[in-house]
């Protein structure tokens, strides 16, 4: 669909001789195994945290003795489920409110006087450190508006940072629409509403996705904001961050906590990707 | 795809034919200037707010409002604000190699022949990290890359080296390391997406025409790809700046980052301090974009990227 | 100097922002109330709520619910006491926490400014006040400087470091006093060092052994002023270029990891990060040091909420406060942790009614000798010095050299 200018540029094709180096067949492969390593480095730490949840003494790394003690006491002590429930609960609602507003703003957006000067603002988040803005919003609703902070101060806070990766996702989608499509339905006598259901919806629907699944992530796992602005309520990372400092130590609770996380979503995502892409292929 | 609604898009023109046929339906007059009052009012307003506290000083837990340049002055002369210079030069060194590792990769990923089972494994694979706790993860590599850790036990098990590697924790490098991992797939899932996209049919055209791979990849999919890849940049930049534990676990004390120095001055309530510091990152940071367009004008790929964006 | 942003004022202003909360902020209200989702329980009559460091902890409170009949709902929090400060007084804790157990220092801010409640000496519930001694009770983690009695003594120790006599060539069954200098000069340890990267925790030490040393005297330890903090930190950053510290740490797990994993031989940990320590490498690896400087001493105060002197539950609250002095507590503390506290003996005489074996009762009566032989040297610390913004500002130099 896309074409920039550049392209007319490969008809001033160079001798290709001078491009030799650029046919060899080990390029491919050293991409893919770059790649493949760091996932491996990502994962491998995993493994090992998985290994360390059957173990006697997680902390000391060695796995040996195995004991599946932590799951016993996970499942034993119920203080991780509220705010595990609450930081489900959260993210929940980041996502689809982010998902939300991003695609009404970034189908607007284009369309705006200066949407360059609009998107850097929209964009601001990103470049301001998490416990920076955490502070900034705590400080404003804290000792200038004299709000007392808990769920709602969180959601802001997460809003905030989810926004501007949900906006950018809908954005690389709304602004390489075809226009044309609207309007010849509108030709055709459409409604607006039906135009929109029928057509953009659909085409957006990956965008959609992406900014909802990437605003609950963003929020499941955010903790720089989260000290700031909790008021008394507790997340999940919020919680592992006050066990890590406690003496009484939950941290082998948090790897067994963190494996069977591990095993829930993998099968999940990789089954969620695997039906957008058959999906994709469809349409 | 055709210049005139090319030029249309950005033209007064197009803009009313555009909101004229949905104004009605989805009102969107009103959602951008409707949602800038609320973005003002939790992210602007909030911003300002900070700053300002940066002119106060705290006195033994308390805030003095007292209007000075006394927290700015102390910033400099403790050298405290080496900190944001200190984060910004990790950040864009991992950001920098986060591209030269997670672009090829992303290549492969979408245009490298790889099957729709393979795409969806990968990418579950790349999204799952964020579900999990990065401290847990990243507490773990200390007993991999510590003096007795497992890297060492092997290679002085192996006789490679006689006495135990020191460099591999507790120094910028296993900071670095922690962030290169904790950032790729941050890296790597906007870059796919862009390139994800990029019809088969102008690639197969540039070979056709006598294009090496090199120059296909340089006239025709990097430009198309560039709107990711500033994603990709946004994306790593902004969090590495903020990174918390990878240099509280993996730099021993001796990497104190941005968030580090802010957590510290907590500890005696130094709001202003706090203030000081984000002020002048997002300073330094807003100079390194204004640099970064500059330069990007200059080859003129930034304006074709949002071109390329728009048509 | 201070205006409405200040802590005094923001607790004048609680009710006022609740009303408008309420009303204002109906939505947002509605959202902090959903069920089962608020933080800390609403207080019930049998029911007390605490909130604090998790040093302070049973690992078992059902064991006081036992005892006492009072149940309790307890959050940790983490051990900065900006992150505590903030809680207390910007979250307004106290509308749902009736107790409040920190480090000492918050009491000499929190007190006068009304958020703690004076403690009724005279409270019936509060029966073995009268026999606590005055070391403890009026004691500066408990009072402010003008002697107003804020808080119940709960625990405390004197921290100093932890360390492997085998590799620094100390007898291991000795109680020999061993010099702070293996944490800062000595050859031997060199690179072999993991120091506590706080500088409310680590300053103190550093000062401590300069002053022992001769090098330097000052006027108070716990708080130097900022000529004083420099002339620390300069020594430090020289030891820190000398190669001296292997890490500076930041965290229980990793005093424990670093021990466990010998990745150090000396550090300046808990006294029960030595305890997990030897967990895995076997009893007396590791050993917690008698120093000839002196110790960082500390102890944990209990304070009560202001706003619980309108709660019904200010019966149940006292009787938490007296099981904090008597032996029960006690002895589960000094056995789990190795932590002192008011009325020791009380503590030897539960554990021998409850028939606990001649070795842990043993274990007991050591904790009382240790603590009172540590005790006697210096120096008393505090979370809240009234230099705190210099020396943090000085301790950010050390990190950044």
């Amino acid at each position: 669909m896309a074409i920039s200018e550049h392209t007319h540029l490969t008809s001033t094709t160079t001798p290709q001789d001078r491009g030799e180096w650029s046919y060899w067949s080990g390029w491919k492969p050293l991409g893919k195994w770059g790649g493949l390593l760091m996932l491996f480095c990502i994962y491998f730490p995993l493994a090992w945290l998985a290994l360390m949840s059957i173990s006697e003494r997680p902390l000391s790394g060695i796995p040996l003795p195995f004991s599946l003690q932590h799951y016993r006491a996970l499942f034993a002590d119920t203080k991780w489920v509220e705010p595990f429930g609450a930081s489900i609960l959260i993210a929940l609602l980041v996502g689809i409110v982010s998902a939300t507003v991003a695609t009404l703003v970034g189908r607007a957006l284009p369309r705006t006087r200066n949407p360059g000067g609009l998107l850097l603002l929209f964009l601001l988040p990103l470049f301001v450190p998490g416990m920076s803005l955490g502070a900034a919003l705590f400080i404003f609703a804290r000792s200038v508006l004299e709000l007392k902070l808990g769920f709602w101060s969180i959601f802001i806070g997460h809003f905030v940072w989810a926004f501007p990766f949900s906006l950018l996702i809908i954005l690389v989608l709304t602004t390489r629409f075809d226009n044309r499509l609207i309007e010849a339905a509108s030709d055709l006598g459409a409604s607006s509403w039906r135009s929109f259901w029928d057509i953009e919806f659909p085409l957006l629907m990956p965008g959609i996705i992406g900014a909802g699944l990437f605003g609950f992530l963003l929020s499941f796992n955010e903790v720089l904001r989260t000290i700031f602005l909790r008021g008394t309520e507790k997340t999940m990372p919020v919680w592992n961050w006050i066990m890590a400092a406690s003496q009484q130590s939950q941290v082998p609770i948090i790897f067994a906590l963190a494996t069977i996380v591990l095993l829930v979503t993998l099968p999940l995502l990789a089954g969620m990707f695997w039906l957008v892409f058959a999906r994709l292929d469809k349409s | 795809m055709s210049a005139a609604l090319k030029a249309e898009a950005g033209s007064p023109a197009g803009t009313t034919r555009w909101t004229g046929g949905l104004a009605a339906m989805s009102g969107r007059n009103w959602v951008v200037p409707g949602f800038l009052v609320i973005w003002t009012l939790i992210v602007i307003v909030p911003l300002v707010v900070l700053f300002s506290y940066s002119f106060f000083e705290t006195k033994h837990f308390q805030t003095v409002y007292d209007p000075s340049f006394d927290t700015w002055i102390s910033l400099f002369q403790s050298g405290r604000f080496e900190v944001t210079l200190r984060s910004l030069r990790i950040a864009l060194t991992v950001t920098a190699i986060e591209l030269l590792i997670g672009y090829p990769f992303a290549l492969w990923l979408a245009k490298g022949g790889t099957t729709k089972t393979t795409k969806a494994v990968v990418l579950a694979l790349l999204t799952i990290p964020f579900f999990l706790d990065l401290s847990s993860r990243t507490i773990i590599w200390r007993a991999i890359l510590g003096q007795n850790g497992l890297v060492n036990s092997i290679l002085t098990g192996t006789n490679l080296i006689d006495a135990p590697i020191e460099w591999m924790l507790y120094t910028e490098v296993s900071v670095h390391f922690g962030m290169i991992i904790a950032f790729f797939p941050t890296m790597v899932l906007p870059v796919y997406l862009a390139i994800n996209v990029i019809d088969e049919a102008l690639i197969e055209a540039s070979e056709d025409l006598g294009a090496t791979p090199f120059q296909t990849l340089k006239n025709v999919i990097f430009p198309l790809s560039l709107p990711g890849v500033l994603a990709g940049i946004v994306f790593t930049l902004g969090p590495a700046l903020a990174a918390w534990v990878e240099p509280s676990m993996l730099g021993g004390g001796f990497v104190n980052l941005l968030s580090n120095s802010i957590e510290s001055a907590y500890t005696a309530l130094k709001y202003p301090v706090v203030a000081a510091l984000s002020t002048f990152i997002i300073l330094l940071l807003a100079v390194l974009l204004i640099i970064m367009l500059l330069i990007a004008r200059r080859f003129g790929d930034l304006s074709s990227t949002f071109r390329v964006l728009k048509s | 100097m201070k205006d409405k942003f200040s802590t005094t004022s923001q607790l004048e202003l609680t009710r006022r922002t609740m009303l408008r909360a309420a009303g204002g902020l109906a939505g947002a209200a509605a959202l902090t109330s959903l069920p089962g989702m608020s933080g800390v329980a609403q207080a019930a009559t049998a029911t007390v709520n605490g909130y604090g460091v998790t040093t302070a902890q049973l690992k078992d409170w059902s064991v006081m619910t036992d005892s006492i009949g009072v149940e309790m709902d307890f959050a940790g929090t983490n051990n900065s006491v900006g992150v505590f400060l903030r809680d207390v007084v910007a979250s307004q804790l106290g509308d749902e926490v009736d107790i409040f157990i920190f480090e000492s220092g918050t009491e000499d801010i929190l007190g006068p400014q009304g958020v703690y409640l004076p403690i009724d000496e005279s409270h019936p519930e509060l029966s073995l006040w009268e026999r606590t001694s005055d070391d403890w009770k009026r004691s500066a983690v408990v009072q402010d400087p003008d002697g107003n009695q804020w808080g119940v003594p709960v625990i405390g120790n004197a921290d100093s470091f932890g360390y492997f006599p085998d590799k620094l060539g100390v007898d291991a069954d000795s109680d020999e006093e061993i010099s702070w200098s293996v944490m800062f000069e000595d050859d031997n340890t060199r690179g072999r060092v993991a120091y506590d990267q706080t500088w409310t925790y680590s300053l103190g030490p550093a000062a401590l052994y300069l002053q022992g040393k001769g090098d330097a005297t000052f006027g108070d330890i716990a708080n130097l002023t900022r000529d004083e903090a420099k002339m620390v930190v300069d020594f430090l950053i020289e030891r820190k270029k000398a190669g001296q510290f292997r890490t500076l740490h930041s965290a229980f797990e990793e005093q424990v990891q670093l021990l466990a994993n010998k990745e150090v031989d000396v550090i300046n940990c808990w006294e029960p990060a030595v305890r997990e320590a030897n967990l895995k490498l076997g009893d007396g690896a590791t050993k917690y040091a008698y120093t000839k400087e002196g110790y960082f001493k500390w102890g944990h105060g209990a304070y009560i909420a202001s706003q619980a002197k309108d709660r019904d539950n200010l019966d149940q609250i006292y009787k938490v406060l007296n099981y904090f002095l008597g032996g029960e507590y006690r002895a589960l503390q000094a056995r789990d942790r190795g932590y002192a506290g008011p009325n020791m003996d009380l503590g030897v005489a539960y554990a021998e009614e409850q028939g606990w074996s001649e070795e842990e009762i043993a274990a007991l009566k050591a904790t009382e000798a240790k603590v009172n032989r540590k005790f006697a040297k210096p120096y008393v610390s505090t979370t809240t010095p009234s230099n705190a913004d210099v020396m943090e500002e000085e301790w950010q130099r050390f990190l950044n050299a």
